[in-house]
């Protein structure tokens, strides 16, 4: 998270540092007991509490810091520091085992993403108002006492918040020029660093007006009114953060559900324009509108709205630059900027989906399309998850076609998107494990020499080895398979083989060295069957 | 109109697109792709789909047509940039003829320098829009076959064909634009810098390699050398012309305002990499090479700003002299001839005034004291000189050499020659201190009295022979105790507590002692008062007694009392009360012995006169002699008559009996003859008919109250004394350190000797070896038998 919390340097904070120092554990319990909020502050030489009990070596220190919560996650600059200048390894490991970056870290970027809004995609012009929609999508809260306004993404709240979504919703709502309750600029500031899931651990200042907790639930804001209250000081940071990403995932999901995931669909002889789209979607001020074409006979375009802000590929971005800096007459961006996307609509919304909650939950049928469109597209983290999803199945259909693509087809679109590393391990071993129907089965078997073809012409592209790597890899994990089985008995541990498996289970134990000589036979008939494969389509073995 | 995803809406779906269904010729999909390129070139991507292109691009890659897509971009590339060249670039090439103005030719270069810059921005732009549409051949094919980016050759093809075209060299062209431009500016013309500028940019962002390391910047393989170069030459010649016209404080002036000119250029101009490099030419030529002729200007170099007190011309030499060196040697050699220089002629005065009245020394008294009375003025105007010098140097120390630590030392290296040249220096001082406490001080805050005193450590620490400073100092300051003529106490002390500080205890014991001996004297008096108040004597007229008792050993005796003893006959009245306070003392301290020096003692005397009574106060022999008169018998007396009487040795009587009967002021005695000199047939009578203004008033010693400088034979007695002092304190450091070393070479000796001395007194080496030999003589070292050169101690 980038968003880190500077308190003023206060005479208080330099208290706390100054114990940490001395290595008084007393002062600094009692110390932290007053003031909540320095658990994770930072002083004005950017030190915070544990990257100096790190730096000085108190390790009973920095146990309590991090019993408490306090933040060290590796992603974090602070965190990051704490562990390099660890003054020995016993403190570093204490610092490792806090590290929450490593055992939840798939939640990371997301929260990353959102933290960084806050300080990179607002806060461009002065404007007067509250609750007032920019044309760029910020929206501007004013304290009512004055104060400096802030500014957050319309969207955001809206996804956040209920106050804002019923202020939304209702038409007079614009109107209004101030928050209409008594609050300041640091309260609202405070709970906008918490909306954009930026954790500060500004709780306890109590000021005038109404505290942080209080605006929060003015707001309707969904997540627990205190982060760091007593019940839950003790709670490790890591467990804290986990929970807040997913309320946050949640009530993005909310938004796509309820507003963005309803496209406006035209027929192909209308032309589009802004005012077309549904008024929810005009109401969160979308930057950008995906246009996509259904391909489907009788089906229309699809147009969708999206923020520039949550789009997290690299093609969109580049596009909707392109297209404001070498085509706009608009340069300032007042209308949203159109792409058009060449995927279907349904994968288009998976990967919208997956932009505003980081969440994809999708038939393994469409693992490969959507692997494809997010290679073109430009998004690295989505191809990820989508290698995931394909190779976390282990299923016949494979082979039958009936997912709509074979392993054969996985393994090809590896090599072109990039993600072989990923994906060559798993098609060898999905093909290793069924060799007999790759080399018997004659539809299957034309489609595998077609593969291996494709796998030798790769080599002599890359000129890297004068093996063919496909069948290196299927030797090795075929190689494991029979190996297993030689090593470890009794074989039932392995049910993954169903015929030889079963064997051995029905198999007394004298009959072992019989088991195993049907084993060897089986492996021998297997490579036997794939060297004279090789030979009749003109390799060396 | 909407739908909803997921209800079941899409049970068919669409067939896949994009991979290995369709099929792409590669010449179709190029074409769609190079003409889009050319609109590029034409600035007019308006109406370009960008989705579309990136779109043909991306199946290219997929089809594996990534290579010749990759190729046939970079020759469109190439392309288009050899036309610019010819179209845009050629017809703007400067004509470098001899015979076209400065106007014509800074025009010309503007022209060319404004098409160079044009190009490289159209370039840029160009270049970023293909690499957008092209994004997916960089990300993939690029990344897959190691290629260079898409932007990494563009850059290179711009290189090759613009810079370095085949048939006209631009880049060539464009160092030699620049390189006129800032000579111009150089001149004194303006220029466009910011045209410049962006040239410069180009050549940053361009590199011989593809890898961009950042030593390979064209801007430093190509154009960084030729500019040093050109200035290399024009510093040369800018030193050689500086020096022939002008004085050093323009000079200075102009070294400085060039050095800013070639720093703001590395600025705005040209690239910053290049300041360390030029800064160095320019300092090597203006600076390190020149700077000290300059200095050396007789009219207005260094020596001339020093004895005008230029601070300003002097902060900027210094700061430059600091650039190329930081002990500014050159600059602390010549300020140490000049004030060496300086002092020296201080010096002079003094030898000067010393040497003028030399016939009448030493035969005539009275010519004696006038030069003494003379020189004295004259030491404390050396002081004064020397504390003047020293100010002056302070202040171009303080204001112009940012108080340069080294630049310090050398000042005080300079003061420590010169003054240790002048042999008397400890004692002038030492006179300077005497004056200033005695007359100097009087309404003066004690701060002033402070800042005084410093000035005259600060003299101090320069002496090399602290002990001969320490003597002189010792028989001032007994002086002003006994006579009571210091005006402080607390100033004394002051004083030696700043001695302390510089030199240690042992410096400042003796007047320590000194002091100690004043305070308990002040109590012995009192007590003694109660004494003699306790026996109820009453014997007639009481003399009121203020007695010093001092320890012999915290006194200058010597020098105080030169080598007569002094005894005199006193009166009846006197000497009982001596023998009283004699009895007084000698019961309270058992086994003392008490001295009488009646030569540093006075008195106050009541004499009536015909016409009224006067208070004087006179010195004790003086009153000794004014008390034989006291006799109404005696009519007059004569010297002999008087010396039998007073026994007074007979310098001391003779000086009495001048102040007494010779002065015009205080003449109450009468002398027949009436001549200065006295002349032991004189005879001396009561004067009844002495008159004076005031009613009290006090008859001087001639010669001898006050502090003033040594005679010759005083000195010559100060300095054997010194000699004396000094070999024992010699031999002393030899046993001490033979004690404990045992054996030492004699090399290793006179070294050690020399160091544990040099505090009080630099010992002179020939000194050193006498005390060897005499220590050798009673046997408390020998020579080692196998080696001469090695002494041993003896227990």
């Amino acid at each position: 998270m980038t968003g880190v919390h500077t308190i003023p340097a206060g005479q208080d904070l330099e208290v706390l540092m100054n114990a940490i120092r001395l290595g008084d554990i007393k002062a600094v319990r009692e110390h932290l007991v007053i003031y909540k909020h320095h658990l994770n502050a930072i002083d004005i030489f950017d030190y915070s509490p544990i990257v100096l009990a790190s730096l000085c070596g108190h390790y009973d220190i920095l146990e309590l810091l991090l019993s408490l919560g306090a933040k060290c996650d590796r992603d974090t600059f602070q965190g990051e520091r704490a562990v390099y200048s660890a003054l020995n390894d016993r403190i570093r490991n204490l610092l490792l085992k806090y590290d929450y970056s490593v055992s939840v870290n798939n939640k990371q970027p997301y929260a990353t993403l959102l933290s960084s809004l806050l300080s990179k995609e607002v806060g461009c012009a002065s404007l007067v108002g509250i609750v007032r929609p920019r044309p760029d999508g910020d929206m501007r809260l004013r304290p009512q006492g004055g104060g400096s306004e802030l500014a957050a993404h319309t969207f955001v709240l809206i996804a956040r918040s209920k106050y804002f979504r019923r202020l939304l919703e209702s038409p007079g709502a614009l109107h209004m020029d101030r928050l209409p309750i008594p609050v300041d600029t640091g309260t609202i500031s405070a709970v906008l660093r918490r909306i954009y899931l930026i954790d500060s651990g500004d709780t306890a200042e109590q000021r005038d007006g109404l505290d942080i907790s209080d605006l929060a639930a003015y707001f309707g804001l969904r997540f627990s009114s205190g982060l760091a209250t007593d019940s839950e000081l003790g709670k490790s940071g890591a467990s804290k953060l986990t929970a807040a990403v997913e309320t946050a995932q949640q009530d993005f999901l909310r938004l796509w559900d309820g507003y963005l995931s309803t496209p406006l669909r035209l027929a192909r002889d209308e032309t589009f324009s802004i005012s077309r789209l549904s008024s929810r979607v005009k109401s969160l001020r979308p930057d950008v509108v995906l246009r996509v074409d259904s391909q489907l006979d009788g089906d229309g375009v699809y147009f969708y709205g999206a923020h520039r802000a949550m789009i997290q590929s690299d093609f969109i971005c580049t596009a909707i630059r392109f297209k404001q800096e070498f085509q706009s007459s608009d340069p300032c961006g007042g209308m949203p900027v159109l792409v058009s996307i060449d995927v279907s609509p349904e994968i288009m919304e998976i990967i919208l989906k997956w932009f505003y909650t980081d969440i994809v939950e999708i038939p393994p049928d469409m693992a490969l399309e959507l692997l494809q469109a997010a290679d073109m597209l430009l998004i690295e983290r989505l191809k990820s998850r989508a290698c995931l999803l394909i190779t976390t199945q282990d299923t016949d259909k494979l082979l039958t076609g009936e997912l709509g693509y074979s392993v054969f087809d996985v393994a090809r679109a590896g090599w072109l998107t990039g993600t072989f590393t990923k994906l060559d391990p798993f098609c060898a071993k999905f093909i290793a494990n069924r060799l007999e129907w790759c080399l018997d089965d004659n539809v299957t078997r034309a489609q595998f020499e077609e593969l291996i073809h494709e796998s030798a012409s790769r080599i002599q592209r890359r000129e890297e080895t004068d093996t063919i790597e496909l069948i290196d890899d299927i030797r090795y994990y075929l190689n494991e398979r029979f190996r297993m089985r030689f090593e470890a008995l009794p074989a039932h541990m392995f049910s993954d083989e169903l015929q030889d498996a079963d064997q051995a289970l029905q198999a007394p134990q004298e009959h072992t060295v019989e088991v195993l000589k049907t084993d060897g036979g089986e492996y021998v008939r297997l490579t036997t069957a794939l060297d004279e494969l090789l030979a009749k389509l003109g390799f060396d073995i | 109109m909407a739908s909803k995803p997921g209800s079941g809406r899409i049970k068919i779906r669409a067939p896949r697109r994009g991979l290995a269904n369709e099929n792409m010729r590669f010449e179709d999909a190029w074409a769609l792709l190079s003409e889009a390129l050319q609109q590029i070139y034409e600035r007019d991507a308006s109406n370009l789909s960008f989705e579309e292109l990136y779109r043909t691009a991306y199946k290219m890659v997929l089809k594996k047509h990534g290579d010749p897509l990759y190729n046939s971009v970079n020759d469109l590339v190439r392309t288009r940039l050899q036309r610019v060249t010819t179209t845009q670039l050629k017809p703007a090439r400067p004509k470098f003829t001899l015979t076209s103005s400065a106007i014509e030719r800074r025009e010309s270069g503007n022209r060319f320098l404004a098409a160079v810059k044009q190009s490289w921005e159209d370039h840029q732009l160009c270049l970023g829009m293909i690499t957008d549409i092209l994004m997916y051949l960089d990300r993939v094919f690029c990344n897959d076959n190691k290629k260079p980016s898409i932007q990494v050759v563009g850059m290179v093809l711009f290189r090759d064909n613009v810079l370095r075209n085949r048939d006209y060299d631009i880049g060539a062209d464009l160092n030699r634009v620049i390189l006129e431009q800032i000579r111009m500016e150089r001149d004194g013309d303006v220029i466009d810098r910011a045209r410049i500028r962006s040239c410069i940019y180009m050549l940053e962002g361009l590199y011989e390699t593809l890898d961009d390391r950042e030593d390979q910047k064209l801007y430093l393989t190509r154009f960084e050398a030729e500019f040093l170069t050109a200035s290399n030459e024009f510093y040369t010649d800018e030193a050689r012309k500086l020096l022939e016209v002008c004085d050093a404080a323009t000079y200075i002036e102009r070294t400085n305002d060039r050095l800013i000119e070639e720093w703001e250029r590395t600025q705005s101009t040209i690239s910053t990499l290049t300041e360390p490099k030029i800064r160095a030419i320019v300092e090597k030529h203006l600076i390190t090479d020149n700077i000290r002729e300059v200095m050396q200007l007789e009219t207005s170099g260094l020596n001339f700003m020093l004895d005008n007190d230029r601070y300003d011309q002097l902060r900027v030499l210094y700061h430059l002299v600091h650039r190329v060196d930081n002990s500014v040697n050159e600059i602390r050699r010549m300020l140490k001839d000049r004030v060496v220089h300086l002092g020296r002629e201080i010096n002079k005065g003094i030898y000067g005034f010393r040497k003028a009245p030399a016939p009448g020394e030493g035969q005539n008294g009275e010519a004696e004291d006038k030069s003494v009375n003379a020189e004295t003025a004259m030491a404390l105007r050396w002081v004064e000189d020397v504390l003047a010098l020293k100010d002056k140097v302070d202040k171009i120390w303080e204001h112009s050499f940012s108080s340069d630590q080294g630049i310090q030392q050398t000042i005080s290296k300079s003061f420590a020659e010169f003054i240790n040249d002048n042999k008397r220096s400890p004692e002038y001082i030492s006179l300077f201190v005497d004056e200033n406490i005695k007359k100097g001080l009087k309404g003066k805050t004690e701060a002033e009295v402070d800042t005084v005193l410093d000035k005259a450590i600060v003299l101090f620490r320069y002496i090399q022979d602290k002990d001969v400073f320490e003597r002189y100092y010792k028989k001032h300051l007994s002086k002003r105790l006994i006579l009571g003529r210091s005006i402080s106490n607390d100033v004394e002390r002051a004083m030696i507590g700043k001695f302390k500080v510089e030199v240690g205890f042992s410096f400042t014991s003796k007047m320590e002692g000194m002091f100690k001996d004043m305070n308990v004297s002040q109590d012995l008096t009192t007590e003694y008062k109660k004494h003699l108040a306790n026996l109820h004597l009453d014997t007639g007229p009481t003399i009121d007694l203020d007695i010093k008792v001092l320890t012999s050993t915290f006194w200058p005796w010597s020098s105080m009392s030169g080598e007569t003893t002094h005894t005199c006959i006193y009166p009846p009245e006197l000497e009982k009360i001596r023998a009283s306070f004699q009895q007084f003392y000698l019961r309270r301290h058992n086994g003392r012995q008490l001295t009488w020096q009646p030569q540093m003692g006075t008195a106050d005397i009541r004499a009536t006169f015909k016409t009224r009574k006067y208070e004087i106060n006179v010195a004790t022999y003086a009153m000794v002699i004014l008390l034989q008169f006291n006799d109404p018998n005696v009519e007059s007396l004569s010297y002999n008559e008087i010396k039998t009487l007073t026994s007074i040795p007979e310098s001391e009587l003779v000086r009495h009996l001048q102040s007494l009967a010779v002065a015009p002021r205080s003449r109450v005695l009468l002398k027949s003859p009436m001549s200065r000199d006295v002349k032991p047939t004189d005879k001396f009578s009561f004067n009844g008919a002495f008159m004076s203004k005031q009613l009290k008033f006090k008859i001087g010693t001639v010669k001898g109250a006050g502090n003033k400088v040594e005679t010759e034979k005083e000195r010559k007695e100060t300095e054997e004394k010194v000699d004396e002092s000094r070999a024992h304190l010699i031999e002393a450091a030899i046993v001490r350190t033979m004690k404990a070393r045992k054996s030492l070479k004699h090399g290793d000796l006179m070294l050690q000797i020399t160091e544990q001395l040099s505090k009080r007194f630099m010992p002179d080496p020939s000194m050193i070896k006498k005390r060897v030999e005499s220590l050798i003589e009673r046997e408390y070292l020998e020579r080692e038998t196998a080696d001469p050169n090695t002494y041993v101690y003896l227990a």
